[in-house]
């Protein structure tokens, strides 16, 4: 009689190590998704990271450049003021004061 | 008719084209530079633009990052919660499979008493087993 009690039990035991098992595989593939997603997520951040510090210094490219651009402009300035009347102008000028001087004479 | 001309006269014209010369020549030097320091404004212009173009695309680019990592924490904590879940129940079978073994021990433990065939062949009947004579 105690055998088949224990025959029973064990049987009881069987089933629940058999749950208790399958609870575990599962349990385990969620670990590894859980793994395989922190792993993506880090790269992910990375790749986020890396992202940000070449957006930081293609705006600092754009600074410099815009830096570049405004002292151009600068010279372009100074440049347009320093210059001097179309030589037509002039030509045109030489000859109004020519021919002031013929009429005088 | 150049013949004609009196020497002053042709001083005064060599002496005029000269003159004519030098400010065409001036002017032309001015328009060159001019156009030098133009081109050197489009070409910063354009440097700039190209700068600025690659700042944005990063941002682009790190925005869609963002959101991949705000998509993958909420994937990971629905996660995290079936896990814990999962260790809950995980939890529970292993309080059933103790309780089991534990029933088996004692079943092993206890001393062999004496019964009779029928009631023996009843709980192994219960078991699945039943006496077959």
């Amino acid at each position: 009689m105690a055998a088949a009690v224990e025959l029973e039990g064990s049987r009881r035991l069987i089933a629940a190590l058999d749950g208790e098992n399958e609870q575990l595989k599962e349990r385990l593939e969620t670990e590894k998704r859980i793994s395989a997603l922190l792993a993506e997520l880090t790269a992910t951040q990375k790749a986020e990271s890396d992202a940000l510090r070449s957006a930081v210094k293609a705006k600092n490219e754009t600074i410099d450049a815009k830096d570049v651009v405004i002292a151009a402009q600068d010279k372009l300035v100074v440049a347009l003021k320093l210059k001097p009347p179309s030589p037509w102008r002039r030509l045109g000028d030489i000859l109004i004061g020519a021919a002031a001087i013929a009429i005088l004479k | 008719m150049i013949k004609n001309l009196t020497t002053q006269t042709k001083i005064y014209i060599v002496i005029a084209a000269g003159f004519i010369a030098l400010i065409a020549g001036a002017a032309a030097w001015s328009n060159y530079r001019i156009r030098s320091l133009e081109n050197r404004v489009e070409s910063a212009k354009r440097s700039a633009d190209r700068s600025q173009q690659a700042a944005v695309q990063k941002e682009a680019e790190a925005e869609t990052h963002r959101q991949k990592i705000a998509y993958l924490e909420r994937l990971l904590g629905e996660t995290e919660q079936l896990a814990r879940k999962q260790d809950e129940k995980l939890e529970k079978l292993n309080s059933d499979s103790r309780r089991a073994r534990g029933d088996v021990d004692r079943a092993r433990r206890t001393r062999a008493v004496p019964a009779g065939a029928v009631e023996l062949c009843e709980k192994l009947a219960d078991l699945g087993h039943p006496c077959t004579r």
